[in-house]
């Protein structure tokens, strides 16, 4: 496991994975235990709800629907612990290891920068994946127990759109600590905007001021419309992909370019 | 005829700025081939930045770094293959063992000669099967060590390597060096501890507030150092040292006279010639004594 810069990180950062794994994979587990009694009771509570909280609490009609739990109690719930595990993870990569002094000691190696930028997002990313994949496994699981059917094509889909939209604010938080090696600032300003796109991206059916601003927020291409019932839209993978890359490709510039700080 | 050794570090008028701050200025160094570099001056001299620049983690202000004869772009990874590097604030994993560290290191360099390792660590009474976070700070100073001599490196370069090392260790290290000059090979060690600086370079340069201020072989150095006297007189002191030239630091104490002498050491005897007396001792000044007259000389100057 000691062989690549990618493979190191991925050791590196293993029991955390594992963690992260086990924690995500349980607490969606018993997210889907609670469907059979929420379809039944929040669902009708929810008619009383006011309208401009529908957007982040559901309708009542959701809660019929096992796609539409799923919509709202799995995936848009569960999105925010991807993008917090995603921003440790991604900001200790370069700006934490630069921040312990580490990567000043790996680039003493014959290794480019470049090599130790790509290898470290490679590896952060198979991490995240895999943290990832426990929502899938979790959701599929929990709606065997529950005995309700659930496509797992679509399910497969929507979980990895999920990747990617946690991969967007993950990249932001990359290129922040690898442009400026502060790992505190990279997580504060990452972990800020996805708190502020979500938020945007849910009031904006209620607040019309913020349709303006809800373009710019990854969260509006997100499952929107359920990707559960309607499958993926191309346009939104590829403006997550896109802007994942902006950051990407401005972090790895000035990466290669700047002063490292001692430790 | 002597032939021409190679130059392996070329440091000219080498300067950085940090926005406002001084880092170091218009530093021109130069260190041939199978020589042992002593780069000294006292904590946030510019050491670090300097070492920093040569391993391409700080871009120059201005100057140029050239090693082993070729430009050293920013990142060069051909040029880093043959250095074998310590940080003085050296960070390692704590989470794998110093066997998975170096084996790590190892394949990053593209080989991994356990066999050597294993010498180096049995000389340097490292254990490298311990987690590198349980170790001290001396064990972990170790392990970097081994790190930068593994791959027999044709230039070292070390800041402040001996730091947390115990004498018996320090020892070793200092042989170890020694067989790397023996085999033509180069080091640029950089220290504030000047003893061990003294034992084994060559040539050593001061650095002082960014600035260089000296740049000369040891042996030089010595050789312009002022020697302490002291002069133990039968009864009492009969002559005055103070009309001798290049006599300093004069301390009189009844019969026993003591001070440092920068001059002629025939004219010294001439001087002591009528003087009866009981014993001379006459001893070099050693580094730590020759260092400060450096600095207190600049800081005079300035």
């Amino acid at each position: 496991m000691l062989r690549s810069i990618t493979l190191k990180t991925v050791f590196e950062k293993r029991w955390s994975m594992f963690a992260w794994f086990a924690g995500l994979f349980l607490t969606t587990v018993v997210i889907m235990l609670l469907f059979p009694t929420l379809r039944d009771t929040l669902g009708k509570a929810l008619n009383e709800v006011p309208e401009s909280m529908k957007g982040i609490l559901g309708n009542a009609q959701t809660y019929q629907r096992v796609n539409g739990f799923i919509d709202i109690q799995v995936l848009a719930q569960m999105v925010f612990m991807t993008i917090v595990y995603g921003i440790i993870l991604f900001t200790g990569v370069i700006a934490g290891d630069e921040n312990e002094g580490t990567l000043q000691t790996l680039l003493a190696n014959p290794v480019s920068r470049t090599k130790v930028y790509f290898e470290k997002l490679a590896g952060a990313s198979i991490l995240l994946f895999i943290v990832n994949s426990s929502i899938f496994f979790g959701t599929w699981i929990g709606a065997l127990i529950v005995s309700e059917s659930v496509d797992l094509v679509k399910l497969a889909t929507a979980c990895f759109m999920l990747f990617v939209v946690t991969f967007v604010f993950s990249a932001i938080g990359f290129c922040i600590g690898s442009v400026t090696g502060k790992r505190g600032l990279a997580g504060a300003l990452a972990g800020t905007l996805a708190f502020v796109s979500y938020l945007i991206t849910n009031l904006v059916p209620s607040v019309k001021i913020l349709r303006s601003v809800n373009r710019f927020s990854p969260y509006e291409y997100f499952n929107k419309p359920s990707i559960l019932d309607n499958g993926v839209e191309f346009k939104d993978f590829l403006i997550l992909v896109s802007i994942s890359l902006l950051f990407v490709v401005l972090g790895y510039v000035v990466f290669t370019k700047r002063d490292l700080s001692h430790k | 005829m002597a032939t021409r050794k190679q130059t392996i570090v070329n440091l000219q008028k080498l300067t950085k700025q940090y926005g406002q701050f001084r880092g170091v200025e218009n530093l021109t160094i130069r260190v041939e081939q199978g020589s042992i570099f002593g780069f000294l001056g006292p904590n946030g001299a510019g050491k670090t930045t300097t070492i920093s620049m040569m391993m391409g983690l700080l871009k120059p202000t201005s100057g140029k770094i050239s090693l082993f004869g070729r430009d050293n772009q920013r990142f060069d990874t051909q040029n880093r293959a043959r250095i074998g590097y310590l940080a003085g604030d050296m960070a390692l994993d704590g989470s794998l063992t110093g066997w998975q560290e170096l084996e790590y290191f190892s394949n990053l360099r593209g080989s991994f000669d356990k066999k050597y390792i294993g010498e180096l660590s049995e000389r340097l009474k490292c254990d490298l099967t311990r987690k590198i976070k349980t170790l001290s700070r001396g064990n972990q100073q170790k392990i970097g060590l081994i790190s930068a001599l593994m791959n027999k490196p044709e230039l070292l370069i070390l800041d402040e390597p001996t730091s947390g090392l115990d004498p018996l260790v320090q020892a070793e290290f200092n042989s170890i060096i020694h067989e790397h000059k023996k085999a033509g090979r180069t080091a640029f060690v950089s220290s504030h501890v000047l003893s061990e600086i003294q034992e084994i370079c060559d040539k050593v340069a001061f650095i002082k507030e960014g600035k260089l201020i000296a740049n000369m072989p040891l042996k030089d150095l010595f050789r312009s150092a002022p020697k302490k006297v002291q002069v133990t007189a039968k009864d009492k002191i009969l002559v005055d040292f103070d009309k001798l030239p290049g006599v300093k630091s004069l301390v009189q104490n009844a019969g026993v006279a003591s001070f440092t002498y920068s001059g002629n050491i025939g004219q010294l005897l001439k001087f002591l010639s009528g003087q009866p007396m009981q014993d001379l001792t006459i001893t070099e000044a050693d580094l730590e004594e020759v260092f400060m007259g450096y600095y207190q000389k600049e800081s005079k100057d300035a």
